[in-house]
């Protein structure tokens, strides 16, 4: 019989073994995969009018975070996140236009993070001194997209900060 | 729209999609209390008719047949019913309702609904221990055993995990709201059940569980009571 208290945790049959770099153990749960009916609708719901998202994968087992955190495997709540970047000596990158491909970007909404995209590239834009970032990032169960990093559903709320883990020397 | 054309909408891929688009589960219930089906429900569900037909369907859609390669498609539907009900219906119909729910195959969000909603019922006294293997009751729990002993012994076990303090703490609340709930009915434990959850350190200590009678007087002690019930005079509730 499971557990009722601190699902995610270690004896969660469905959580895999997952921590931060200081050993602190991150909750997780694995989730089953959608039918596919449910999927291409998931799709067509998140595109449909949309030009500049892009479909690259379609599965639920993971979340935004377990894409950016567990490499695709896993489902994490957004709320294990500032232990993460804390332990993991993520740093805040202030301004938009030093923000690097592999940099997170972090969502809330009025609950806290609600999101987590990872940036694939950061053009410059001369005209107005902003950035175009472009980002990836699963949708809760609904597939993984390439999109604007402003450019997502009101669920998944607003893009606040930049984080980074690049060390140099 | 008429209410079996709102469930019908519930039921759909589309709802489920939309929904589903959440990372965890604060957004999916944020979600989920602002999509205009479910407003238009929890308005139907002001009349006992509307609130009985929905806990009969969630008890339908709990034991349809699905694909169990896949995830319930029902589960944002289920969902939905559950926590319309827990707003509008009275303790008992909630009770039923979640214990239904849990038996339905390969959920996810309801899951997580109807084990706050079986813990919140079964601390006010509303329900039995459910026999859903998916619920996760500790075993003196489904044995019988008084609830106030498993609940001590659950969470004894689960203070010594290595979890960080901030989750347990999360989940430490949810917890107490059960249980300050459960004071609010009457459900008055016999004193010599007295819980006593001590808040832990930030070093991570483990919890020392002490009968509140012995510790009565300690400043130390009343400082680190997070909640406490008694019979009579001046119970005791305050928060981690």
């Amino acid at each position: 019989m499971e557990i009722l208290i601190n699902p995610g945790g270690a004896d969660d049959k469905k959580s895999i073994e997952l921590a931060t770099s200081k050993g602190n153990r991150i909750r997780n749960w694995q989730r089953r995969e959608q039918p596919e009916d449910a999927l291409r609708d998931a799709a067509k719901f998140a595109t449909e009018g949309y030009q500049g998202r892009k479909l690259r994968s379609l599965t639920a087992r993971y979340n935004c975070i377990g894409m950016a955190f567990a490499n695709r495997r896993t489902c994490i709540e957004p709320d294990e996140v500032p232990l993460i970047l804390k332990d993991d000596d993520y740093a805040e990158v202030a301004r938009p236009a030093d923000v690097m491909e592999g940099d997170l970007v972090i969502y809330e909404d009025g609950d806290g993070i609600s999101h987590v995209a990872v940036v694939v590239s950061n053009e410059p834009r001369l005209a107005d001194g902003d950035s175009t970032i472009t980002v990836i990032s699963q949708w809760g169960s609904d597939g993984e997209y390439l999109h604007e990093y402003r450019d997502v559903p009101l669920l998944l709320g607003r893009p606040v900060r930049f984080y980074s883990e690049r060390r140099k020397i | 729209m008429p209410l079996a054309d709102i469930m019908q909408g519930i039921e759909q891929y589309r709802f489920s999609s939309e929904l589903n688009l959440a990372a965890g589960t604060k957004a999916f219930r944020r979600g989920l209390r602002g999509h205009e089906l479910f407003r238009e429900l929890a308005e139907r569900v002001k009349e006992v008719d509307a609130r009985v037909a929905v806990a009969r369907r969630v008890e339908e859609l709990a034991g349809t047949d699905i694909d169990a390669r896949y995830e319930n498609r029902y589960d944002a539907a289920l969902s939905a019913y559950l926590m319309v009900l827990a707003d509008k219906a009275q303790p008992e119909l909630i009770a039923k309702a979640a214990a239904a729910a849990a038996r339905a195959p390969n959920i996810w969000w309801t899951a997580g609904i109807s084990r706050e909603l079986i813990t919140h019922a079964v601390a006010t006294g509303w329900a039995q221990v459910p026999s859903s293997p998916r619920h996760a009751i500790p075993a003196a729990l489904a044995s019988g055993a008084d609830w106030h002993i498993a609940l001590r012994s659950g969470l004894q076990k689960w203070w010594a995990m290595e979890v960080p303090v901030s989750m347990r703490t999360l989940t430490g609340n949810q917890i107490l709201k059960a249980l300050r709930a459960a004071e609010a009915k009457a459900q008055v434990p016999q004193s010599n059940n007295v819980i006593v959850m001590p808040p832990p350190s930030e070093e991570g200590e483990r919890v020392v569980w002490k009968a509140r009678g012995r510790s009565r007087g300690s400043a130390r002690s009343k400082a680190a009571h997070v909640a406490t019930t008694s019979y009579g005079r001046g119970r005791q509730l305050a928060r981690a």
